[in-house]
């Protein structure tokens, strides 16, 4: 049986963990590393650490961040921005990443797909790609261009990071960026019957119940979460938790309950009963020990 | 924190997350040093072959770093114990048709195959998924029912191979972890599979202490 994944998505620019608003305004969260501990210890399936500057700035990943992250995690992490070399693939999986993302090379570079496919499998490759909506349906959309251009219709850029040996396809949608209102589940179905591997949706998570919509199509895999695992905590368990009453099966590797009663409209836990919170300070709990 | 005396040996062949590894090892507390050089096998108290990777080149690079023949000899003579990790459980195998046909280290009878297409099925096989135990064994030792593993792999065991105490349900049957007497392999990444993973390593500690007890 398996299970849907929920993905964490640390985005990065400048160095800090932001949260990230439409591609173009970002709040800071502080450390990425301190990020990562707190998702792996609320149990995320996996994580996912994008800098999203380094490609802009034409500079390698910064892998002595990847290593203080992987230090702290026992979940599997994939790393992408500024991936356009085979030896940048190489060295981030040796500074801890499991998985390499990789965007802006598709357009420009795909043989680095399929070079690496050769050598390090295409389950260790994820294709991340940003779309938009434009008068012609989807586009693929590239960070680092002019604005307004769209170089290529978004399943033709799908089909071909698969032909050329993505493992994974991370799709983002840059017009639910940091919106709050849910996944852009039209998007997800206009590629269901171009992806043969898994697919991750992301762009637009601000209550559990987006992430219910979007891991109830057959064809989405995983999804990931970003601003919304942040400025709460036991965000992942709590979501879990949720999604598990919803009727998904989620994995919960702990044995932990935490009764986490309904959502708010606005996505935060509402405030559990008085009586509730007087027998919480009574329940014992074993400890675990590894 | 508790800790444990084995010293661990990571092989570094070129191939994957060596860091994410000696990272979990170290964490429990072994000492851990990653080899590049087939001299340093010796008095090593276990042997770890890490791997995300293609087979082809993984084995290319055991043959060119001329681990092969040390190897064989510590896993198959000396009976070190041995773990073996994704693409490092597949390279025990016989043979693998990843990307042209190869020959494997040919430890355990198996052979290396395709996961099975079918309408729907998503591969490669990238999910948490759970352990059909088929032969109680120590490295399960507080492992439960509902416990999960973190997979990612395109190519998997035959379902007949020698030595498997573990299934995995993926629209059809992965083989996920191995026991031959010294020799351990597990399909899924232990050293990426949070508490689950954590625990089934520590097992395979004490199994390393156990036997070094015994012998």
């Amino acid at each position: 049986m398996t299970y849907k994944r929920l993905i964490g998505c640390i985005v990065v620019r400048g160095g800090l963990a932001v949260q990230s608003f439409a591609f173009n305004r970002y709040l800071p969260i502080g450390k990425p590393e301190v990020v990562a501990e707190y998702l792996n210890r609320w149990e995320v399936d996996e994580i996912f650490l994008l800098d999203i500057e380094a490609t802009h700035l034409r500079r390698a990943p910064d892998y002595q961040m990847v290593e203080r992250v992987a230090k702290h995690i026992f979940t599997p992490l994939t790393v992408g921005g500024g991936v356009h070399k085979r030896d940048h693939i190489h060295n981030l999986l040796r500074s801890g990443a499991d998985k390499v993302a990789i965007n802006s090379a598709i357009f420009d570079n795909p043989d680095l797909l399929t070079r690496a496919a050769e050598r390090y499998g295409c389950q260790c490759l994820v294709a991340s790609v940003d779309a938009q909506k434009t008068n012609d349906g989807y586009r693929a959309y590239l960070r680092d261009q002019a604005s307004g251009q769209h170089q290529m219709p978004l399943n033709d850029l799908i089909a071909r990071a698969e032909r050329y040996g993505a493992g994974e396809i991370l799709l983002n949608s840059v017009d639910r960026d940091g919106r709050r209102c849910g996944y852009d589940l039209d998007l997800l179905k206009t590629v269901e019957e171009r992806v043969s591997v898994p697919l991750i949706a992301l762009g637009g998570a601000g209550h559990p119940d987006h992430i219910a919509d979007a891991m109830r199509l057959s064809c989405v895999s995983a999804v990931a979460v970003g601003n919304m695992l942040n400025h709460c905590e036991h965000s992942v368990a709590t979501i879990k938790d949720h999604l598990s009453d919803a009727g998904i099966k989620m994995r919960h590797g702990s044995h932990s309950d935490w009764f986490s009663g309904p959502f708010g409209e606005d996505g935060r836990l509402s405030k559990k009963s008085e009586s509730r919170l007087d027998d919480v300070g009574f329940i014992k709990t074993e400890s675990d020990a590894i | 924190m508790v800790t444990s005396s084995v010293s661990v040996a990571i092989i570094d062949y070129g191939m994957g997350n060596l860091f994410s590894v000696s990272n979990a090892f170290s964490y429990l507390g072994a000492s851990v040093e990653i080899i590049s050089n087939p001299d340093a096998l010796a008095d090593k108290g276990a042997i770890i072959l890490p791997g995300i990777g293609a087979f082809g080149e993984g084995m290319e690079n055991l043959v060119r770093r001329g681990f092969v023949e040390p190897l064989t000899d510590a896993v198959k003579v000396k009976k070190v114990p041995f773990l073996g990790i994704c693409l490092g459980m597949q390279l025990i195998a016989t043979r693998s048709p990843e990307m042209g046909e190869h020959k494997g280290l040919g430890w355990v009878k198996a052979n290396v195959e395709k996961i099975r297409m079918a309408p729907g099925i998503r591969i490669p096989h990238v999910s948490w998924n759970g352990l059909a135990i088929r032969q109680e064994n120590q490295l399960f030792q507080r492992i439960k029912f509902s416990d999960t593993f973190y997979f990612d792999h395109s190519y998997q065991f035959s379902a007949l191979s020698e030595g498997v105490i573990a299934y995995t349900d993926y629209h059809g049957v992965v083989p996920s972890v191995i026991e031959l007497d010294n020799i351990y392999a597990t399909q899924f990444h232990p050293e990426k599979s949070q508490r689950s993973g954590l625990i089934l390593l520590r097992n395979f500690l004490n199994i390393v202490e156990t036997r070094r007890k015994l012998a």
